[in-house]
């Protein structure tokens, strides 16, 4: 598997510069030469990497968070509580925040689109942090500069958690091409934006026949997604009264999690809506004949949603940081501490992580606090604290009445074993009242991230 | 806490104020500051939706009941235990110790605390009720006989000042000072005291608790009689996890 993930990677090009900056280390000169050697016009990026971004004079340690998600919003905030003197900067590209938890019920009408909308700059005023909007391009560990789409920042310390990418190859897709028209034509709906919003009007557009959704390999971003879309297209279906069918492929041989609830949901609520198939990875797509391939035959699909394997966003691969061992391309990084092992300036977090913690919002909401517990920690030059994050996870299976199930999990590390659940609480029977929590949950943690 | 107004009423006691009395008062215990009191602490009657008074040997047992206090908007929850709560020593948001003055009544098992977690701000409201004492155990983490907010499974103890069991909440629940009267066996709440949290609940909040409880009244302070009534009739539902 990591050297499928690696052919892909290679194949879709990373541009040259960046692998310039990255090998010398030194930045700007550096990353001009690279271009001009001939992979990108020079002016089209010179501008903002060779000035220094606007932001207000830093008072007290900077750390620059790239990645205003889960973690990234969870994380600069925290650092302020932990120490107001921090000068934290978040680094984030999107206009607005929009949240992929919570999309599913969005995606099934049962709640509106601004619960999931929320301002950078709401979050950054009531926090005391700054939002630059922009991309991370490259940084310099040495002298603890990084290049931005915004312009460049020198920082003390840095927190990359920008989240997740997609192996196309994991769904025998080797083309790049293919896998651009496949990323085009049948999103994951596993990032936030307008990959949710076109499944939404897929869903609007659909008259009959049959809907693909699949389950990744490996440690996917939210274990429970393919299985409560699943139940929320089915009961759309149901409510509309379409003539369609929703067919799930699963490698695994039950759900991954929250097996007994989903499996009843299935069978109590969608026999003639959702076809439920384990054991089955898909081998091929064709996008244009509209076919999915599997070791058991092909299935013919109206419309669908092919979700890829996992791996940590491409930055982390770009800048240097991932961690050879991991199929996953995630990041070398000390398990419990988070930095990069000999590097306590620089931290990676959220859904690219090395760990195999469950990649999720709360996961990675109660991982920030710990992270901007041990940043702060090491500035005053102290001793960290590791502490297990937690997951807890609700999942909507039915939306007319309202029903949820739930988990809820910690992690701990076992010599010769290496990570596992611990703590673990499971409610496989669904009921109304969590679907009230299952709610109030993101309403929750939408109140941490963006509120005071 | 980042709004200086909604702040105002309260104030960092350093030892001799009336509220601290009050709360010596209320524990019978020697005087201890509580990191934060509230100041000018209404003192109300609390009454059933009769309108008559709610006598301490008439609250059922394992009530989990409501009423707003101090705000018209803000919900508490009012407990009767299975055992006397004696007086317990907590730690309020920014790790200062205060001593919760332990339950009330015959019994002395007779408790309050804001229903508004201290995780995120979850409260109870007529439409759902996040945080809710029961004597079984909850689902999610297994803790019987304690307030559970069942948003993100924070479980807190109502005979120790609602120190947090498990979940994300880091500090307890602020504490409603109740009182007693021997001779009526009337309930009055006096105080709050321990890490409040209404700034962050109104600006959360606003819109939703202007349209129940009125633009003007929201976040005025009660008075007189407050009625408490249990959680299961006040809210739609009563949410269990
Ligand atoms: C449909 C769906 C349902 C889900 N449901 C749940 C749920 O119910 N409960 C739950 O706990 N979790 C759920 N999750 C999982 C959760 O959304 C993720 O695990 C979480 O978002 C991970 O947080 P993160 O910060 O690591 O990544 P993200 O939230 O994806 O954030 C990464 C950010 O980094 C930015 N970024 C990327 N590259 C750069 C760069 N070079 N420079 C600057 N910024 C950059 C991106 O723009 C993005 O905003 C769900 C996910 C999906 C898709
Ligand atoms: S708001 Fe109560 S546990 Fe999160």
């Amino acid at each position: 598997m990591s050297d499928n993930g690696k052919k892909v990677v290679d194949g879709l090009g990373r541009r040259d510069f960046l692998k310039t900056a990255g090998l010398a280390g030194v930045g700007v000169a550096a990353a001009m030469g690279g271009m001009a050697a001939g992979s990108a016009p020079a002016a089209a990026v010179a501008g903002p990497l060779s000035r220094a971004a606007d932001l207000p004079k830093n008072k007290g340690p900077r750390v620059v968070v790239v990645g205003g998600g889960w973690s990234g919003l969870t994380i600069a905030k925290y650092l302020k509580k932990e120490n107001p003197k921090f000068d934290v900067v978040l680094l984030e590209p999107s206009a607005m925040f929009m949240s992929c938890p919570l999309s599913n019920l969005w995606l099934g009408g049962v709640v509106d689109v601004d619960l999931l909308l929320h301002s950078y700059l709401d979050a950054a005023r009531n926090n005391g942090y700054v939002w630059l909007q922009g991309m991370l391009v490259q940084f310099d560990r040495e002298k603890r500069r990084a290049w931005t789409t915004a312009g460049h920042v020198d920082y003390d310390y840095i927190v990359l958690a920008p989240g997740i990418d997609y192996n196309y190859a994991s769904l025998g897709v080797k083309d790049p091409a293919v896998a651009s028209t496949l990323a085009h034509m049948y999103p994951a709906a596993f990032k936030p934006g307008s990959e949710h919003l076109s499944l939404r009007n897929k869903l609007d557009d659909f008259e009959e026949g049959v809907f693909v959704l699949n389950v990744p390999a490996g440690n996917y971003r939210c274990m429970p997604g393919p299985y409560e879309r699943a139940c929320i297209i089915a009961s759309y279906f149901k409510k509309e009264g379409i003539k369609g069918k929703v067919i799930l492929l699963d490698p695994n041989d039950k759900p991954t999690i929250k097996a007994e609830g989903f499996l009843s949901a299935f069978n109590d609520l969608y026999k003639d809506v959702l076809e439920y198939h384990t054991s089955t990875t898909i081998t091929g797509v064709d996008p244009h004949n509209k076919v999915v391939e599997t070791e058991f035959g092909e299935v013919k699909f109206a419309d669908a949603a092919l979700y890829p394997r996992v791996r940590a966003a491409r930055l982390i691969e770009d800048v240097g940081l991932v961690d050879p061992n991991s199929p996953q391309m995630e990041a070398r990084i000390d398990h419990f501490f988070y930095n990069v092992p000999g590097d306590e300036h620089t931290y990676v977090a959220g859904d690219s992580r090395p760990m195999p913690f469950s990649k999720s919002g709360n996961t990675a909401n109660t991982e920030g606090k710990v992270v901007a517990g041990i940043i702060a920690a090491r500035a005053a030059g102290k001793e960290p604290k590791w502490e297990s994050p937690n997951t807890i996870c609700y999942s909507m299976v039915n939306t007319d009445p309202r029903e949820s199930i739930m988990v809820d999990a910690k992690y701990k590390f076992t010599k010769g074993k290496g990570w596992g659940f611990t703590d673990v609480r499971v409610i496989n029977k669904r009921s109304r009242q969590l679907a009230k929590a299952n709610i109030e949950w993101g309403r929750g943690l939408y109140r941490d991230m963006f509120g005071a | 806490m980042s709004n200086s107004t909604d702040r105002r009423d309260f104030i960092r006691l350093c030892g001799k104020t009336a509220a601290a009395v009050a709360v010596a008062r209320a524990a019978g215990t020697p005087l201890m500051a509580p990191a934060f009191a509230l100041e000018n602490a209404p003192r109300v009657r609390l009454v059933t939706k009769d309108g008559g008074p709610l006598k301490a040997r008439e609250l059922p047992l394992y009530a989990n009941w409501i009423f707003h206090y101090p705000y018209h908007s803000s919900p508490a929850l009012l407990i009767k235990l299975d055992d006397p709560a004696p007086p317990t020593e907590v730690e309020d948001k920014d790790g200062k110790a205060y001593q919760w003055p332990g339950g009330v009544g015959p019994d002395k098992n007779i408790v309050s605390y804001a229903a508004i977690c201290a995780h995120a701000l979850s409260y109870d409201s007529r439409e759902s009720a996040f945080l809710n004492y029961r004597r079984k155990r909850n689902q999610m983490t297994g803790h019987g006989r304690v307030i559970t907010c069942c948003a993100h499974a924070s479980v807190y103890d109502p005979a120790a000042g609602a120190r947090v069991l498990a979940g994300p909440a880091k500090f307890p629940l602020a504490a409603v000072l109740l009182e007693h009267k021997p001779d009526t066996d009337e309930l009055y709440a006096v105080g709050l005291i321990g890490s409040e949290l209404y700034g962050e609940f109104f600006k959360a909040y606003r819109k939703e608790l202007r349209k129940q409880f009125g633009r003007a009244k929201y976040r005025k302070m009660v008075q007189g009689d407050v009625i408490a009534m249990p959680v299961a009739e006040y809210s739609e539902d009563a949410i269990e996890c």
